[in-house]
């Protein structure tokens, strides 16, 4: 596979203030790549110097291996989805989607042909004369995507567009245009601060963190097993302890002490070498508690419940250990728990996340 | 809400500008209102759909400001004073403090630019001027509009200060309601330096040698009247043919014409932008004050002349100090210290040896009397205006 | 704005005092001038009120077409040159300027109105007459041999109606520039528009309420002008608004002045209903209202 979009040591100021921080990333010909980040963090910028609006201080976008880093927007096949949408008011749905088709001057038939095929893609036939005003938030999304889709681009770049749809037809919408995307093999870049949104959709997601690529990888990988600190509290880790690598246990195991003084051992130990200090990370929802432990754990330990917090399929429970460390599990709602209650709780060697600093 | 503002500011504007048209004068008022008012309420209309997202606090401050400012123009009576509307620059520095001294009473004057000025406050009624100085024209509609009171002649003494050919004119035969105040002509004032040999006649305003260095007043009377003189007709023709005749002459001058112009011909001549300018003697006069080589010609085919008299309204409150006033001016001490200060010729035979050396020898304000043999003075010509105007209408149209 | 919204907003116009007297001050003289200009002049001026319809008639005859000919083109090329000169203009405040310097650049654009009209004008004839200071100069300069023709032609006319009228262009054009989403040229460009036809196709249209405002704010003062065309232009070709003065001041037919002025109100009046809804199609798309 070819590089679709390429970034090298790409950096962006304004006003001394580093937005994006030499960022290197290579998107592959129909891949979707997603820019996930909090707010602020420079995913909209990025897009920008992809499509073109905004120039780097430093590095060079490639796309299609040539370098466009000077380049003009409409000198680059790539289209963008808005984050608002920018749909023409004074135009219809019609010459909104056939906009980039009069631009490059193509034949009134063509335009007609290729609008339909459009709306039909969108599911929008017969809403061709309305204005953007007559829409609804979905409607115009995929009028937009529509729009940008009608240029044949090589690169669609989508930023936020799910943001201002509620949360059942953002879902829709997701399956949809992952649909879209695969039919017609085209590189997405999508910009969201939704991990779920980012796991759903994306081939591979690149955790963006103070202008800096945090970590690029796979929805597995980065769910699995995420680099940074950052990337777990971004992707839902909530158990973190500080831990000091003491050495190996049996079975390959590594053992480390916990500034509260609890031993956790754990598969893998990362880059960390007897000694080292290193973030370890849990996820909540493979914390057990009680009964929901079948078997013994390699990490086990007795604790209070402190809280329950009752979310319908899952319940969320805090427990508190001896050292006074809090840990927080997530199962299955079942009847009968109560806070107060003295448990068990424990979690496998193969869960535990050795994580590098951001 | 800048936005209002800023639509705010813009009917400002644009009342402002309009306001700036609003001369004293109500032919120009008229005109401001008739003119403008098409704008204007476009202007309203327009703003219909801005006004509304408007406070209502600024309509009503809005309406309040015009409504103070409207209220602080209506001039308002003071019993003990003697109240003039009188042509700007028409009197001298000392006319007012010397009488006011002499009677104990005070003096206040408003000035107008029009004719129709006067008309317009006469006939409203609301005004209470003592004085008023309407040319020679409007005496005549005065008086048929039963505006003006008769005078009382046992009161004018200095009446025989008049050169009694100044008197008893056809606007007023027998003087019953009007003295003369000054007097002018209509010739024009030209350049003795840039034109050359004996300048006696309206024909070298029609001399192609002088192409774009010759204005006309913007006044179609006087327009025709020099045609009209130069083809020995009467200036208050009202035979077709004659128009048509004088309309020719004027369509031929036009491509020679600078521009048409009756408010500053005379810097025109002064500057040397023009060379030859059709206009009134009291202008003509002040620029040959300050270059010696103007010269002012009262045309051998003749020209016209006009008065500006002075007139006590029928209701003025102060009649005796009115005619006190009248009797003032026309001693030949003030008469003389008028001429010396405004640079306009003066009916008052008496005053003359008082005035000063070089006023007197000016052609264009004492002209020589045999000069003033063709002089006319220009009537209301009735209907004929109308054939006037669309000749005119014809000649501006090109 | 909802049609709906825009309806209901002209029946609160009626009901707010400021609109109510702007009513009642401009329409009463209408109303006036209409009654008048049916009835005929007195033999020595004043008004006879014979009825009847001559003085529309006359209002009619050639030598009046010539002038309406002549006044319209003059007030469409006043307003066409103030669109193209105060559309660069409104596009750098309103987009390109510093915000901090945004109202300083406004207040420029009006400073010239701190001054009366007429003595500006003035001042314009000692620049451009045959001795004034711009021929002195190209003069001395050895640039001409001859002093140019700048003042009394109908381009120094239309030069002061332009300077005139300037300000009522770029007014209006910013305050529809200002409200502009840029983030269309954006998307216009992404979609592979040069910024000219992102120009053309998106910030035209879209702007499209202020021009028709800053037209009908220039074009209809332009078309009743009579100062500049009087002290430019020498009165030598005039417009429809010195017939009018003249019919008031010199002729005193007042019927007649009515009647032409009448007949002009009427013009204006359909050309602004007609640009009336035109904005009020484009601004139905994206809520502007200037
Ligand atoms: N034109 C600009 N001038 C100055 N600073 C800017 C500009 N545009 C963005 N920034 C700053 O750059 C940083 C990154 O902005 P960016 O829009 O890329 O964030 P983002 O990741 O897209 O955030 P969000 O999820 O809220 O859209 C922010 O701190 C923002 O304040
Ligand atoms: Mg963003």
């Amino acid at each position: 596979m070819t590089a679709s979009v390429e970034l090298a040591g790409v950096s962006k100021r304004y006003q001394d203030q580093l937005i994006t921080d030499s960022i290197d990333l290579v998107v592959a010909k129909g891949e979707f790549l997603t820019l996930l980040g909090p707010s602020g963090c420079g995913k909209t910028t990025t897009l920008r110097m992809i499509g073109g609006f905004e120039v780097p201080d430093e590095g060079t976008v490639r796309i299609n291996g040539e370098d466009v880093t000077s380049l003009a927007p409409y000198q680059r096949r790539v289209n963008t989805v808005f984050q608002h949408y920018a749909l023409f008011p004074h135009l219809t749905v019609f010459e909104n989607i056939a906009y980039g088709l009069r631009r490059k001057g193509a034949a009134a038939e063509r335009i007609r042909e290729k609008v339909a095929r459009g709306l039909d893609l969108i599911q929008m036939r017969g809403m061709e004369k309305k204005l953007p005003a007559q829409l609804s938030g979905g409607q115009k999304q995929r009028v937009a995507m529509a729009r940008a889709l009608a240029c044949d681009p090589e690169v669609l770049l989508l930023d936020e567009p799910m943001s201002a749809l509620d949360v059942k037809l953002r879902k829709e919408m997701q399956v949809e245009l992952k649909h879209l995307q695969r039919e017609l093999g085209l590189t997405f870049i999508f910009v969201t601060h939704d991990q779920e949104e980012a796991l759903v959709m994306s081939d591979r997601i690149a955790v963006m963190n103070r202008g800096r690529l945090e970590h690029v990888g796979s929805a597995e990988e980065v769910y699995e097993r995420p680099r940074t600190e950052f990337v777990a509290d971004f992707l839902g880790v909530k158990n973190f302890f500080r831990g000091r690598l003491e050495g190996v246990a049996g079975e390959g195991r590594h053992r480390w002490l916990t500034e509260s003084g609890l031993t956790i051992l754990s598969d893998t130990a990362g880059s960390a070498r007897p000694g080292d200090t290193r973030q370890l990370g849990v996820r909540p929802e493979k914390v057990y508690c009680g009964e929901e432990m079948s078997r013994p754990m390699s990490n086990q330990f007795a604790g209070t419940v402190d809280d329950l917090l009752y979310t319908g399929p899952t319940t969320s429970r805090r427990v508190t250990l001896a050292g006074g460390t809090a840990l927080e599990a997530l199962s299955p709602s079942r009847p009968g728990a109560l806070a107060g209650s003295e448990v068990q709780v424990g979690f496998d060697s193969k869960n535990v996340l050795v994580l590098e600093a951001s | 809400m800048r936005h209002k503002i800023l639509a705010f500011i813009l009917v400002c504007l644009v009342v402002a500008r309009r306001l700036d048209f609003a001369s004293p004068g109500l032919a120009a008022t008229i005109a401001w209102i008739v003119v403008g008012a098409f704008a204007c309420v476009v202007g309203a209309l327009v703003l219909a759909r801005i006004l509304v997202r408007v406070p209502r606090w600024v309509g009503v401050c809005l309406c309040a400001l015009v409504l103070i400012l409207g209220a602080k123009s209506v001039p308002h009576r003071q019993e003990s004073k003697l109240n003039l509307y009188i042509w700007s620059a028409y009197l001298a520095p000392d006319t007012l403090p010397e009488f006011e001294k002499r009677h104990g009473v005070k003096v206040s004057f408003d000035t107008y630019d029009s004719n129709e000025a006067i008309l317009a406050k006469l006939q409203a009624g609301n005004v209470d001027y003592d004085l008023v100085v309407p040319s020679d024209y409007m005496v005549e509609i005065l008086i048929r509009e039963n505006l003006l009171a008769e005078l009382d002649k046992g009161a004018l003494k200095n009446l025989k200060n008049i050169d009694p050919a100044f008197l008893d004119k056809p606007y007023d035969p027998g003087n019953r309601y009007s003295v003369p105040y000054f007097w002018g002509t209509t010739g024009f004032g030209y350049r003795k330096d840039k034109v050359p040999g004996v300048i006696d006649s309206w024909k070298v305003l029609w001399d192609p040698k002088y192409r774009d260095r010759i204005t006309m007043l913007d006044d179609m009377r006087e327009n025709f009247s020099a045609a009209l003189h130069s083809l020995g007709y009467s200036s208050n023709t009202t035979s077709t043919a004659e128009i048509q005749q004088a309309k020719e002459l004027l369509m031929k001058q036009k491509p020679l014409l600078k521009s048409y112009n009756s408010g500053n011909f005379h810097e025109m001549l002064l500057s040397g932008d023009a060379w030859l300018v059709q206009g009134f003697n009291g202008q003509v006069a002040k620029a040959m004050k300050e270059n010696p080589n103007i010269g002012y010609c009262l045309p051998k085919e003749g020209c016209t002349i006009s008065f500006d008299n002075l007139c006590i309204p029928r209701n003025a409150p102060h009649r005796e100090l009115a005619l006190l006033f009248m009797d003032y001016v026309m001693e030949a001490e003030v008469a003389a210290k008028l001429v010396n200060a405004c640079y306009y010729s003066t009916p008052n035979r008496e005053c003359v040896p008082q005035v000063s050396a070089h006023i007197r020898e000016n052609s264009a304000i004492f002209p020589a009397r045999e000069n003033l043999a063709h002089t006319e003075l220009i009537h209301d010509v009735g209907r004929a205006v109308e054939a006037y105007d669309a000749a005119w209408t014809e000649i501006k149209s090109r | 704005m909802s049609q709906r919204h825009s309806r209901s907003s002209w029946k609160a116009a009626l009901l707010d005092p400021a609109l109510g007297w702007l009513l009642a001050f401009f329409l009463a003289p209408i109303a006036v001038m209409l009654v008048i200009s049916f009835a005929r002049r007195g033999t020595y001026g004043g008004i006879e009120w014979v009825f009847g319809v001559g003085n529309y008639v006359r209002a009619l005859a050639p030598d009046y077409l010539t002038i309406y000919v002549r006044t319209v083109l003059m007030a469409a090329a006043t307003t066409l040159i103030c669109l193209v000169m105060a559309y660069p203009a409104a596009y750098y405040i309103a987009l390109k300027a510093d915000p901090k310097w945004r109202s300083f650049y406004l207040l420029l654009a009006v400073v010239p109105f701190w001054t009366s009209f007429l003595i500006r004008t003035y001042a314009w004839i000692l620049l451009l007459r045959t001795e004034g200071l711009i021929n002195t100069m190209l003069v001395g300069m050895g640039l001409v041999s001859e002093p140019l023709k700048l003042l009394y032609c109908d381009s120094a006319v239309l030069m002061g109606l332009v300077y005139g009228e300037l300000p009522f262009m770029i007014l209006p054009l910013y305050s529809a520039l200002s409200r502009l989403d840029t983030g269309l040229l954006e998307a216009a460009e992404d979609l592979g528009a040069s910024p000219a036809q992102a120009f053309w196709t998106v910030t035209v249209p879209l702007t499209l309420p202020g021009i028709i405002v800053g037209t009908v704010f220039v074009f209809i003062p332009s078309l009743g002008a009579f100062v500049t065309p009087d002290l430019l232009g020498g009165s030598k070709s005039i417009m429809i608004g010195n017939r009018v003065q003249d019919l008031f001041a010199s002729v005193r037919d007042q019927p007649f002045g009515a009647a032409i002025s009448f007949l002009l109100t009427l013009i204006v009046l359909t050309m602004l209903v007609g640009a009336m809804r035109v904005k009020g199609r484009t601004d139905s798309l994206h809520g502007s209202t200037i």
